[in-house]
């Protein structure tokens, strides 16, 4: 595992800097702006400098830190239900990935864990690791191995046609990310077994395979084809309600 | 990175992939079948992740919060806590109070305490819970455990030879022969993050 050439740049770059002017380009926060220091470098120089003592500079660095994981983490304004329940919760989420990640800084100070080096070559999406056991716990989000109980009740219907067109986002560069936004909230707000068969859905896995061997949803979820089928219908008229405003959830 | 991959360091390795397409996500699950949930978990979180950097200012961290993580923080530092201390203050009723607040037997923390558990097995969120009940910095718990195992005090004192520690068992074997329920013996060993 190693950093993208960009980060080793940014590092270099960053440690041949005068403290000034480095605490000054790790304040910037926007990532479009020419001076920005990626978030994977920032935690490179915090975790340099347990071998340094300007305390000054190690105590910025961290609070900087952490404010870049705030922002790869849920605000406080809610998506969807009431107001105050929304921010309490994601106010948890918020406190436990940075507990988690205070954690995971400390293992790293103490010379017994090196997670951290993931953070060094993706830093947001590695916080995307910490942010799932953080909702599990403020949300009580089921295991990921709980069994998926599921009625077994309708034919499977036809509605896949229609999934094709609503995960291709439009062509359009000011559209397609405010899509591709709408879309990963919407699955998102689906139970957890329908956002797994959307989510392999994504990921092309087949339903069945008839070679035992290979990638199959029946397989890993354990359950049969039709109840896939189910849920996969559920999942795409929900989808199709929340995005495109026809029919009922 | 360490040869021996964890779940959770493939885990992170998904998530730092520089491409999460089709792919991807299917090549993980093909070679890391027993965690597949896991990885559709994370297939999705990464999506919410864009999102979230997408989004306005978050609001501004809490400074009493940011202090006191800076003195968690520096708190870990190698040598600032005694990990010899960290089981002192556990004796008696304190130790008691410690294994019912941990729903486990008072033999599991005996040998944590005296070492007789191979350090690179503990569940990381059995170590996680342990160091937050007993107050003290995980990191320090670290150091303890990865100390060599200790000789048992009575021993000195029994033993017509020279004593010696205990051989140490994997976190697994020692849940498997302590007396438990199977639902807790099963929690124990699963780590949920």
């Amino acid at each position: 595992m190693e950093r993208p050439p960009e980060i080793e740049q940014s590092i270099n770059v960053a440690l041949a800097m005068p403290r000034e002017e480095l605490l000054e380009r790790a304040s910037i926060n926007d990532r479009g702006h020419p001076g920005y220091l990626p978030s994977e470098c920032l935690l490179h120089l915090l975790r340099r400098t347990k071998f340094d003592n300007d305390d000054r500079l190690f105590r910025k660095l961290f609070d900087l830190l952490r404010g870049r994981v705030l922002r790869a983490l849920p605000r406080a304004e809610g998506r969807s239900g009431s107001q105050a329940t929304e921010d309490r919760l994601a106010k948890d989420v918020r406190d436990e990935v940075l507990f988690r990640f205070n954690e995971l800084l400390c293992l790293d100070r103490d010379g017994g864990d090196d997670r951290l080096d993931f953070f060094e070559v993706r830093f947001e999406q590695a916080i995307s690791r910490l942010r799932i056991t953080a909702k599990r716990k403020a949300f009580r989000m089921e295991a990921a191995s709980a069994p998926l109980g599921d009625e077994e009740s309708s034919e499977p219907s036809a509605e896949v046609e229609e999934a094709a067109a609503l995960f291709r986002p439009p062509e359009d560069e000011i559209l397609a990310p405010r899509y591709r936004k709408m879309l990963a909230l919407a699955i998102d707000s689906l139970p957890t077994d329908e956002r797994k068969v959307i989510t392999m859905m994504l990921a092309e896995i087949p339903i069945v395979s008839e070679d035992p061997e290979k990638l199959s949803m029946v397989k890993i979820l354990g359950c049969s084809a039709k109840t896939v089928w189910n849920r996969r219908d559920r999942a795409i008229k929900k989808l199709t309600a929340m995005l495109t405003g026809k029919g009922k959830p | 990175m360490s040869g021996t991959q964890t779940p959770d360091d493939i885990l992170y390795a998904f998530a730092v992939e520089p491409d999460h397409g089709p792919g991807t996500l299917r090549s993980y699950m093909e070679r890391h079948p027993e965690l597949a949930h896991e990885l559709l978990d994370l297939a999705h979180e990464l999506r919410l992740v864009q999102v979230d950097l997408e989004a306005p200012d978050p609001t501004p961290d809490d400074p009493a919060k940011a202090d006191a993580a800076w003195e968690r923080f520096m708190a870990c530092s190698p040598g600032q806590q005694g990990t010899e201390e960290v089981f002192t203050r556990l004796q008696g009723k304190a130790l008691a109070k410690l294994a019912a607040d941990l729903e486990v037997p008072r033999t599991i923390l005996a040998a944590v305490r005296d070492r007789l558990v191979a350090p690179s097995t503990y569940p990381r969120h059995f170590l996680r819970q342990l160091a937050e009940k007993m107050g003290v910095a995980l990191a320090a718990l670290h150091g303890y455990v990865r100390m060599p195992p200790a000789v048992p005090a009575q021993a000195a004192f029994k033993a017509a030879s020279k004593p010696s520690a205990q051989q140490q068992v994997s976190f697994a074997q020692l849940v498997a022969d302590t007396e438990m329920p199977v639902a807790r013996k099963e929690a124990l060993l699963h780590d949920p993050a």
